[in-house]
Parts: C-alpha cells; structure tokens; sequence
C-alpha cells in the first residue's frame, strides 16, 4: 500500500492531558474518514498532520516527510478547521487572494487562484461581493472549503466540514470531495458521525479515547468483527409470510413485521448468514434485502467504542 | 506552495497580510470612523485658539504632554497586540499556520498589520493636530515634520512592545498599562541613562519647543526609538515562534 | 399519559425565590468570574491595603493626643520638654476643638485617599470589564439570559451589583473600615461621635464614584463587540475624556468635567471642604493659625492652595454619564 500519511507509535500529550496514545496506522490515497466520538483525539491527529503539533513520541510522516516546520510540505497540504469563525469584514476572494500570497504564490496568481477556488467550491459568484460576515454557514464552509483547496494541494484536510450543513448541503459536500478525488487529490476528513461518511470513503480511520480501534477500508474493518449480530433485517414483499416460513423451520426466535420490513432474531447468525438463499426456498415472499442490522459501519463503531 | 513559475514569492506572507488589514481598514466604516477622529481632533484643537497669548505654548502642551507621551503610548501599547492576539481568540490563525511560511514572517505580517491598523487612528489625529496647528498659526512645516516623523516611529516603536506582550500573554491591554506604568513613567524619570529605555524620554526630547522650530531634535534620540523597538520586534518574533498556543480561547500555552 | 409523563418528567415543584434572589444569582456567577483573575485580587488587596494604613493613621494620631500613651512618652523622652509643651497642645485642641483637630484629620485623610480611587478603579475594572455584558454579547449568552423568567432590568441589576461590588472595595471599604478599627484604637471613644461627619462625607463621595463609575463600566462593556476591545474602550475612554476635557476646558472650565476623573476630584474637593477646615484652623488654633497665616492673610481664601471645590456641576456631568449609560446599556442587551 502506498501511504500518504504513516503514523507509529504516535503520541501527543497537552501537558498530562492525553492527545493521541502510541497509535500506528496508515491512510492511502482517496477519501479517508476519521472517525471518533467527541475528544476521541481528531482534532489532534489534524494538528499533527498539518505540522501544528509536534508528536510527544513516535513517529509521523506525510508524503514520507515530517511536518513539523517544513513550510514545503505544507505546500502540498490544503486545511479546513473546525472552526467556523472567519474575517467578517472582508470579502472571500480578498481573504483568499492574501491566504494565497501568504502561501508564496505570486500577487498576480492570487486572483485567478482564488476565483477558480471559490468556482470549484460551488459559491455562487453572485455573493463573491458580500462580506464573509453576512455569508451563511453553508457559505461559510464552501469559503473554507475554496481556501483549503485554492493552491491545488495534493491532501486536502477537513476538520468537521459537515457541521451545521443541512441534509442538501451535506450531499452537495460530499460531491465535491468525490469530484476532487477524481481528480487524484487525496482527502482526510474527520466526523464523528459515521454515516455522514460511510458513503463517501474508501476507508477509515476509528478514534475513541486518543486510541485507534480500526483503520483500513470498510471491508477489511468488517473482517475485524468476529462477532455477528443475531439482528437481522430483510426487506421483502410478504414479511409476515417470510416470518412465518422461517419460524416454522426453528431458526429465529423473535420477528418484529412493520409493512415490507422484518426484522428477526435468529437462533445462530453465522450459519443463518452462509447459507440464507438456502433457507428461504419454499416461501412465495420476494426477497430484496438482507441486512445483519449491526454489521452496518456505525453500528461496528458503536460497538467497539461501548 | 509556489506561484506558476514554481517559485516563492519574496515577503508574500507580509504582502497577503497587509492586504488582508487594508480591505478591513477600508471599509466604510472604518472610512467615516477615520473621517471622524480627523474632523473631531481638528476641532477640538481649535479650542486652543481662545487664548491668542498662550495658544502656541498650549498647543505646544497638549501635543507633547497629552498626545505624544500620554495617548500615544497608552493607545499603541494597548492595541499593537491586538491584531494577533484576536487571531488567536477567533482561530482565524490556524488558517496562516497551515501556510508555508515561517512563524518569524506571519509575525512580522501581524506587527505591521497591527501599526498600519494603529496608524489608522493615529493618523487621523495627527492630520486633525496638524490641521489645526497651520490653522491657528502655531507650527511651521518644520515642526510640523517633526511632528510626524517622532509620531510614526513611536507609534512604530510602541506597536512593536505591545506585539511581544501580546506574543507573551493574553492580558497584554493590562500588561500594556503596567509597561507604561513603569518604564514610561517610572525609568523615564531616573536619570544617569536608566531613562533611555523609555521611548518616551525619546520624543519628549525630539518635540521640545516643536512649535517653535524643532529645536530639540537629534538623530541619537529618533535610533533610541527605532532601537528600542527593534529589539522589541526581535523578542516578540522569538516568543512568537517558539510558543505552543491555545487557539480558540484567552489560555496561554 | 399522565402516568408516562409523571415516571419520565417530575415538574421542579419546589418554592420560587424572589426576584432579587434571582438578580443576586447573576451578580454571585459574575463575581466569581470577574474575580477569576489573579492580578485583580492584587489590586484589591493594595485597595483594602490602603484602609489598613489609615488605621494606622488614625491610632498614630489618636496616641498623640492621648494624654497618657507610651508613644508620647517616648516621644517625650526623645524630645523632652519641647515636645511634651507641643504635643500637651495638641492634646488640648483635641479637646477644645475636635471638629477641627479630630474630625479634620478624617477629612484631610478620606480627601487624600479618593487621590487613589480613580487609577484603582481605571485599572481593577479594566481586569473585568470584558466579562461583564461583552462577554454574553459577544458569546450570545444574552439570548439565555433573555430566556429566563428575568427582565433585561434584572440583568442589568445583576451586572451592576458585580461592578458596584468590586468598586466598593476601592472606594468606600478602605473609608468605612478604617474609620471603625481607627475609632476602635483611639484612646478616646468621643472621636466615633466627632469623626462620624468625616465618615459621611467619604462615604457620600464613595456612593457616588462606585454608582457613576459602575455605570460607565457597563456602558463600555455593552458598546464592545469583542471581549478585547471592552478593555481598550475602557482604558482609551478613560484616557481620552481626560484629554478631551484638558482641551475642552480653554473654551469654558465647565468643560473640565467631562472627563469622570476630574469631576470625581472636583467633587472630592467640594464634599471635604479643606479650605472651610483650614479657614476654621485659621482662625480658632493659635499655633496653626499663625502657621496658615503665612500663606495666606485670612482675608482672601483663594491665596491658599486649595479650594473646596464645585458640587453641583460634577454631579450633574456624572448623573448625565449615569442616564446616558442605562439607556445605552438597556437598548443593547434588549432581545
């Protein structure tokens, strides 16, 4: 695997306070999620990538180099905080424009560089002439979004981006972070709700008390559960038919029908799951959807961080 | 990062921060705000005038006694550190960190970003001081030169002190105070060479009889000011880039 | 439903506090806020200090006059019989004229400590300001407080009792307890009875600087967009108003008054009276009638280096500060 970010036995510490705990973990090209509930060590994990922290032990590397005060590698790294708050009395392609300058890029550049970032981000031009106070927090985030992406940076980090986005909002993020991906930009984005990622990345990072649980792609995380979940759901056309069929072979124990949804307690979930075509031969029910309800990504982390 | 040419450019962080503070400094508000200090300090000045007899030793007064060595001070060591302490408090600093530029050249950017932001209240004072002295027939353009020269190095100077207290702690409006308190009034008072440490010994020294030709100006004095805050530039920058900060709230380190 | 909603959600049912409870619960969370800091309690320890050193003046005085203290008897036998005649003196003025030689030492004492009150309180509320209204502006806490079963006139009081708190500590502590343990140490317990005007006048001017000087504090902190920025307004202000008024009184003397520092002084001047105490000196105690007689000839009272001050003009320019910032102050933390 080609890494871009490579971590072993990393640490940080806030004085007594811990950060991150001897973690090793690597992140490949693509969209990555970091994920971890509040204080899981995100922010931090962020600080060290971006060269903000330096590690109170072990070792990091980003393109195979360190990023504590090496202002070129930060040149090939876009940030966007968690923060919301920006300068409110300037307006984005100002603010841009001087992050542009303040990057080493040429004065003339800057506002080819800005406005084309700000295109790229979906702003509509006709608010470029409003001041960033006025902007709204979907506006606001696109702003940050435009100046972390502005100088074509190779890793794109984003600190919480879906924060305070509405259902369209989140939705229209997720498509420029898949249309910067396709154009071979590598993203870490970190959340601490699973599902605003589960269908945006390739693979994730899990966080939970300043220790990583799993990281690797979705599948290779499932594999690390070796327990299944007797709680199964199966959408089908007939659920009390299918209920019926199943119990009267005595492999569930318990069923809850609610219209084309069943969901059923099995007696023994491995053999239920590597044979279940099997078993629902001889019920007329269309079958569409089979689902070990806590095999779902956030339900595996909902486990592992209990 | 580099521009098209794969080149850095020259002083860009100081460029893109400048920048930054003039579109803040040139908005309309901050337009009718320096519109105002100019217009109000003029005619405030005027008031001097009551007293044909003892209008230019007043003027003279007020501009040395209570502009130059009182507001002077207080103001610059009050607000220099403004500019990156409230990046601090705001956040808006993670986004220069992340920036390839090294912390000696953002803080370079924010000190005089912070004295072009000072100077934008300065500035309109002494436009309304100058405007009134020529008015009332009390400066001559020597003085009034002078004037403007001692103002912008203090002010210079005393951003600079202000910014390595602003890189040091939190509470640099109060450590400001202190500083004036008793370097400016404490050591300026202490003769045998102590009170050069005072920048305003300095300019109390540059603006003696201003209004009456410039009499007390030596270079020494004006390299005393620059000195001083030169060496204030140099500690603010070294606190600066050596500190770890808590960004997003008023904690130190 | 009645019976889910009792098992999930028990309705607080116990007894309401008042109103000024709930004010005082504002001004309690903000108190220990403001006073968070360490440098502020420096400060107000050197305010509370200052009580201290009057105390120490008062008992000084009080076992001058005292015909039998072991500090005259000291004194005397350094001294010797010069001293005991001067000091024999004294202690018959004490007796003959205590609203002079008891209760003018109180005035000339409680007009030399209000020197100190403006740059304390310049300094202490600069430690604070920031936490007052600012704060819950900037943070929006305003909307919470808003919420609650509180008027915005609550608030207000709330806010008002922190700084008027923190400001008596500077201006009427070091008055009133000075004059109790100093009254306490005296030898004679006539001098309550005879330094009791004193203690009004320094209490009436500490009332007045604590209730103007609280509401321009609030007045500052509600105009602040950022918490930074209370503490250069306050600070700037405070400066500023002294330049302006240093200006502004070429035009009329008036004018003087603008800024709070000097209207405070003024008023100081004006409720002690020290030249009415001198003049009275002047004219009923030998030795320092004669003392007094050489700077001035009795007959011209402006010969003398002090005046007793206005009073009505300073009041007024604090009372206009007082309106201007409750109306200010009650427009910007309106919901």
């Amino acid at each position: 695997m080609n890494s871009i970010v490579k971590a072993e036995e990393l640490s940080c510490f806030y004085g007594v306070v811990l950060g991150l705990n001897n973690v090793s973990f690597e992140i490949p090209a693509g969209i990555t999620g970091l994920v971890g509930p509040n204080g899981a060590g995100k922010s931090t994990l962020i600080k060290l990538v971006t060269g903000q922290l330096a590690p109170s032990s072990g070792r990091l590397s980003v393109f195979g180099e360190k990023p504590r005060n090496n202002p070129k590698l930060l040149s090939r790294i876009g940030y966007c905080p968690e923060r919301e708050q920006l300068p409110k009395d300037l307006r984005p392609i100002d603010w841009l424009r001087s992050l542009a300058s303040i990057s080493g890029v040429s004065w003339k550049e800057t506002k080819t560089m800005a406005e084309a970032a700000l295109d790229r981000s979906r702003l509509d031009r006709a608010h470029w002439k409003k001041r960033i106070g006025t902007y709204s927090k979907g506006m606001k985030q696109r702003v940050k979004l435009a100046q972390a992406i502005m100088h074509d940076p190779d890793l794109v980090i984003l600190d919480e981006p879906m924060n305070g986005l509405d259902p369209m909002g989140r939705a229209e993020f997720g498509e420029i972070l898949k249309e910067l991906n396709q154009h071979g930009k590598s993203i870490l984005v970190s959340s601490h709700i699973l599902h605003e990622l589960e269908f945006l990345c390739s693979g994730f990072v899990m966080l939970n008390w300043g220790r990583v649980l799993a990281s690797g792609s979705q599948i290779e995380i499932r594999e690390t559960v070796v327990e299944w979940s007797d709680e199964i759901s199966i959408r089908c056309s007939d659920a009390n038919g299918l209920a019926a069929h199943l119990q009267n072979q005595g492999l569930i124990r318990g069923f809850l029908a609610e219209g084309d949804e069943l969901t059923v307690w099995v007696n023994e979930p491995e053999a239920f799951f590597k044979n279940w075509p099997n078993l629902f031969k001889g019920c007329d029910a269309d079958v569409f959807e089979v689902r070990n309800k806590n095999q779902a990504l956030s339900s595996i982390f909902e486990r592992m961080t209990q | 990062m580099s521009g098209a040419n794969g080149e850095k450019a020259a002083f860009g962080a100081v460029k893109g921060m400048l920048y930054m503070r003039i579109q803040e400094l040139t908005t309309t508000a901050a337009l009718v705000r320096f519109a105002i200090i100019a217009a109000s300090t003029f005619g405030l000045l005027l008031l001097v005038g009551f007293n044909e007899s003892e209008a230019r030793e007043r003027f003279q007064g007020l501009l040395v006694g209570a502009f130059a060595l009182k507001f002077l001070p207080i103001f610059c060591l009050t607000k220099g550190g403004e500019t990156l302490r409230g990046e601090l408090k705001d956040g808006t600093i993670e986004y220069l960190w992340v920036r390839p530029a090294s912390k000696v050249e953002l803080y370079l950017g924010f000190f005089l970003s912070g004295f072009l932001g000072t100077m934008w209240i300065v500035g309109p004072a002494l436009i309304g001081i100058s405007a009134a002295g020529v008015v009332l027939g009390v400066i001559g353009v020597g003085g009034l030169l002078t004037v403007w020269v001692v103002s912008v190095c203090v002010v210079a100077s005393f951003t600079a002190l202000s910014g390595a207290i602003g890189a040091f702690s939190s509470k640099f409006v109060v450590l400001g105070i202190f500083y004036y308190s008793f370097v400016e009034l404490g050591l300026a008072s202490i003769p045998n060479g102590v009170q050069k440490l005072a920048v305003s010994y300095h300019a109390e020294n540059l603006l003696r009889g201003v209004t009456f030709g410039a009499q007390g100006f030596e270079v020494g004095h004006l390299l005393w000011i620059a000195g001083i805050g030169a060496v204030a530039l140099g500690l603010g920058a070294a606190i600066f880039s050596q500190s770890h900060y808590v960004v997003g709230s008023e904690k130190e380190a | 439903m009645k019976k889910a909603w009792s098992a999930k959600y028990r309705r607080w049912e116990g007894e309401g506090v008042g109103v000024w409870a709930r004010r005082l619960s504002i001004a309690r969370y903000g108190l220990k806020l403001c006073l968070s800091g360490k440098i502020i309690k420096i400060f107000l320890v050197l305010a509370g200090a200052q009580a201290l050193i009057l105390s120490g003046v008062f008992f000084f005085y009080g076992q001058l006059v005292a015909p039998e203290s072991a500090l005259l008897d000291w004194l005397e036998r350094l001294g010797g019989e010069q001293v005991r005649t001067m000091f024999s003196a004294l202690t018959s003025w004490a007796l003959l004229y205590p609203e002079i030689c008891v209760d003018g030492i109180y005035r000339i004492m409680f007009y030399l400590l209000s020197f100190s009150g403006p740059f304390l309180s310049m300094i202490i509320v600069a430690l604070f300001v920031h936490r007052l209204i600012a704060n819950d502006l900037a943070s929006n806490a305003i909307v919470i407080y808003n919420s609650k079963a509180l008027t915005r006139w609550d608030y207000l009081i709330g806010k008002f009792t922190i700084v008027s708190s923190i400001l008596s500590v500077v201006w009427i502590f070091p008055v009133v307890v000075s004059w109790l343990l100093g009254n306490l140490l005296s030898p004679d317990w006539s001098f309550f009875y005879h330094s009791f005007p004193s203690l009004i006048r320094g209490v009436v001017l500490g009332v007045i600087a604590v209730v103007s000087l609280s509401c321009l504090a609030l007045l500052v902190s509600s105009l602040a967009k950022k918490t930074g920025a209370a503490v250069a307004f306050w600070i700037l202000g405070w400066i500023s108003l002294s330049v302006v008024a240093s200006v502004a009184s070429f035009a009329h003397p008036a004018f003087d008054y603008v800024s709070p520092t000097q209207a405070i002084y003024s008023l100081s001047a004006g409720i002690f009276r020290l030249l009415d105490l001198v003049m009275d000196a002047q004219g009923m105690l030998p030795f320092f009638g004669s003392f007094f007689g050489r700077m001035s000839d009795g007959m011209d009272p402006s010969d003398l280096p002090i005046d007793n001050g206005e009073v009505f003009l300073p009041l007024l320019a604090l009372g206009a500060y007082c309106v201007i910032s409750i109306a200010v102050v009650s427009r910007r933390i309106r919901a």
